[in-house]
This record gives structure tokens, sequence and C-alpha cells, in this order.
């Protein structure tokens, strides 16, 4: 008679392989990180202050 | 991920975390679109950026998600179901408790969820997993 053997395997994260592949296909950006945050830092607006806020009211 | 972009409390940390650090970085694919839309928003709607910072700022998202190997994870049917428990046990915001769920569903040893968000840590810590808040 066959016998199973039950091999508890590792969770595997799901990943987007997709979504990987569509970030690696984006062309080079050619700002740096300095300009990106000279860019954003003094707008008046904190992103991550505003995605919790706009949690909040959905 | 909008911390490293922004200069305020808790960048240095989060830029550090993204550069250096040799733990694996994952992020939902939900945190991919709330990006893309803030950072169009402030071209669009807030008129404080313009089109062109937005397609080199949305490129430089993509490209730090290369560089640092950061991994994309999928929201799928059972981070739904994961995210309705998570409700059901107390009220938590959508968006939140999708984010959880899927931090949940992808549990790793050591895994470390990532909010300047007090009260998402708390449900996150209540639910097993451990916390970084970088304005902390």
């Amino acid at each position: 008679m066959a016998t199973k053997t039950v091999v508890k395997t590792p969770l595997k994260p799901h990943t987007s392989r997709k979504l990987l592949d569509y970030a690696k296909n984006q062309p080079a950006s050619k700002a740096t990180l300095h300009d990106i945050q000279a860019k954003l830092s003094n707008i008046g607006i904190s992103l991550s202050k505003r995605v919790t806020e706009e949690r909040d009211k959905r | 991920m909008f911390k490293r972009y922004q200069i305020e409390k808790g960048t240095d940390k989060i830029c550090d975390l993204i550069e250096n650090s040799r733990d694996k970085i994952f992020i939902s694919s939900l945190t991919v679109v709330e990006v893309i839309s803030n950072l169009k928003r402030l071209y669009e709607i807030d008129h404080l950026t313009t089109e062109r910072d937005f397609v080199q700022q949305r490129l430089f998202f993509y490209n730090d998600v290369e560089q640092f190997e950061i991994t994309i994870l999928d929201v799928t049917a059972d981070d739904i179901m994961k995210a309705e428990g998570l409700i059901l046990k107390r009220y938590m915001k959508p968006v939140d408790a999708i984010q959880v769920a899927v931090a949940l569903n992808n549990f790793l040893a050591k895994q470390t969820f990532v909010s300047s968000d007090q009260k998402l840590c708390s449900i996150a810590q209540q639910e097993g997993l451990q916390i970084f808040n970088p304005e902390v």
C-alpha cells in the first residue's frame, strides 16, 4: 500500500510578477532622489498624511 | 513610500530602510496605485507640480521598485476574505484592512509592517505583526 507523505512547505508570498515586470520595463527616470525630494518637500501637503486622511474619509 | 520622496518626519528612516535593509521589502499592489494616484493629483488637481514632474516622479518610483528589488504583492481573493475577517473583528477602513490582510497572508519570519498611521500600526500589532512607525 502506497503511503503519502505530507510535507509542510514554507509560505510563498503571492508576488505580482506582472507588476514587477511592468516596473522593470519602465524607462529610467532622469531625476535624482534629490530632485524628487526638492520638488515635493515644500508643497504644503504631506502625501503620507493625505493618504491616511483619504482612507478616513472613505 | 511617500516619506522617501518628501522630506518630513521619518524620511531618513524610510530611506535607510529602503536603501540599506538586508531584509526583503514588500509593498502591496494597492500601494502602487496609491502612490501613482497621489502624484497625479498633485499635478492635475492641485497644480502643485508640472506634467514633466509627474512623469519623472512616476518613473522614479518604478525605478526604486526595480533598483531596491521591492517585491509587489498581489491582492487576492484570500486577502479580501482576510480583510473582511479583520473588519468583522473591529471596524477598519477598507484599504487599511486590505493592507494588513496582505501582510498577514504573506507572513514571513521577522516580518515588519511599516506605516506612519499609528491606528493602523496598533491594529497590525494586535494581529501579531511586528510594526515600525518611522515617525516614532
